[in-house]
């Protein structure tokens, strides 16, 4: 499953070039100006409200940005968006398999799924641990299983661009060992990953640039070079709602 | 490798679309009605018509827009009763203007009615006569109606007396005329009587706007 035809696969360089975002007067982004190179795994962290999802949504075209994101694409042009929570009605009949065929076919999910996304489907949903309960309500997921259901939607096709906002929010400890793994799957693909993270240890352990926005870039890097302990306090410390 | 460049979410591109599709939905509309328009052709009174947008006072056309609708309510009566005519006694019972005897009636001039009944076989006709009480308001109408019940069966048999609608309503300066022997245009012409034609909606139109 986690493996492109075309070979070897190589994710896209992203430069963000005096980025800015204001919404109802209220500035959100000023001037952000970082790039993410091709296949890296990029971590966007910073204290809450500080932009980071604003910052993931200008990168997918849903915002009123200012200045210039470009993307260059070396391979194909797929994008993979794990969002922060799904807002959706609970009640909605609607089971995870309906969802992940939604995903893949212009087809009505209720009339059935194609045959050559079943397998497609089912794989993906082993990845993440959740292929027994395909005919569960969506409704009726924990909050992990739904960020595992969100996570395996992603990888429907296979992306060159994965963006994550915070996937391990609210996950169990299994799940969130189960995506990770993942990802370092998708690390070795060289797929290029922006992922907003607020685990810093994760960071440190898998990313291979960091950048921090409170507004606007506070430091940019490998984590080695900008996770000091007097950078992140910094960064964290004159916020109550660290890390 | 190629470069694309995320364009920023706006509503100026939605607005853009929006205006399109409401100009293109506009001209559509437009283009149909432009089609489809038809000029209403142009009503040329012969000798013997009168208009009764023109040619009736206030009073007078009172009584004519009066036995118009009374002539509707006539004829849609002889199709449920099996092909009986109401008498002028029956419409006063109604109260069905201009028969029944009410403020309107008397401001008119008092028009005293009558009828005849002229079926012939098939072919159903009447008349009522409105003579004037008093003579300097109005002069005397003629409401004439024609059923041919031969054309409801497999033979079509055209009526051309009375080929836009089942009545017509004719008018006489003269205030003491007597029953017609004869209800045909023809017969009806040469005696003096000039059918009232009803507004159109272009005369309705320049007796609003000017």
């Amino acid at each position: 499953m986690l493996t492109k035809n075309e070979d070897p696969p190589h994710g896209p360089s992203i430069c963000f070039e005096m980025v800015g975002l204001c919404l109802n007067n209220i500035t959100i982004l000023q001037d952000v100006s970082f790039t993410v190179k091709a296949g890296n795994m990029h971590c966007l962290i910073g204290p809450n409200g500080g932009g980071k999802t604003s910052l993931i949504l200008s990168l997918l075209g849903q915002t009123p940005h200012t200045g210039r994101i470009t993307i260059n694409w070396i391979g194909g042009t797929t994008i993979g968006y794990v969002p922060q929570v799904l807002d959706f009605d609970r009640t909605l009949p609607i089971t995870v398999n309906n969802f992940m065929t939604m995903i893949c076919q212009n087809m009505p999910a209720f009339i059935r799924t194609r045959k050559k996304y079943k397998d497609i489907i089912n794989n993906a949903l082993r990845l993440v641990s959740m292929d027994t309960k395909g005919e569960r309500r969506l409704g009726e997921l924990s909050g992990g299983e739904m960020q595992r259901v969100l996570f395996a939607q992603a990888l429907i096709p296979f992306p060159d661009l994965l963006i994550l906002d915070e996937p391990g929010a609210g996950i169990d400890r299994g799940g969130a060992k189960v995506i990770e793994e993942i990802m370092l799957v998708l690390k070795k693909q060289k797929v290029t990953m922006v992922w907003t993270n607020h685990d810093l240890k994760q960071v440190r352990q898998m990313a291979d640039a960091v950048t921090c926005i409170h507004k606007e870039v506070l430091f940019s890097g490998t984590p080695d070079e900008v996770l000091t302990t007097e950078r992140v306090f910094q960064a964290f410390g004159a916020t109550s709602s660290g890390p | 490798m190629h470069t694309q460049v995320v364009k920023p979410a706006g509503s100026s591109r939605e607005g853009l679309y929006f205006v399109l599709t409401t100009a293109v939905v506009i001209a559509v509309a437009a283009i149909c009605i432009m089609h489809r328009t038809r000029a209403e052709p142009e009503r040329v009174l012969l000798e013997y018509q009168i208009s009764g947008y023109k040619d009736l006072n206030s009073f007078k056309q009172g009584t004519f827009v009066a036995l118009y609708t009374a002539a509707m309510e006539i004829d849609a009566a002889h199709d449920n009763n099996e092909g009986t005519w109401l008498s002028v006694k029956d419409l006063q019972e109604r109260f069905m203007p201009p028969f029944a005897h009410d403020r309107a009636w008397a401001m008119s001039g008092k028009l005293i009615w009558t009828q005849k009944i002229l079926n012939k076989d098939m072919i159903h006709a009447t008349a009522y006569l409105g003579k004037p009480s008093i003579s300097d308001i109005s002069g005397s109408f003629l409401l004439v109606l024609l059923h041919d019940h031969s054309t409801e069966g497999d033979y079509q048999i055209r009526e051309p007396e009375h080929d836009e609608g089942p009545f017509k309503i004719w008018y006489s300066g003269e205030t003491d005329v007597d029953f017609p022997e004869r209800l045909s245009v023809r017969s009806l012409a040469i005696m003096g009587w000039k059918e009232v034609i009803p507004y159109t909606g272009d005369n309705e139109m320049k007796r609003i706007k000017g």
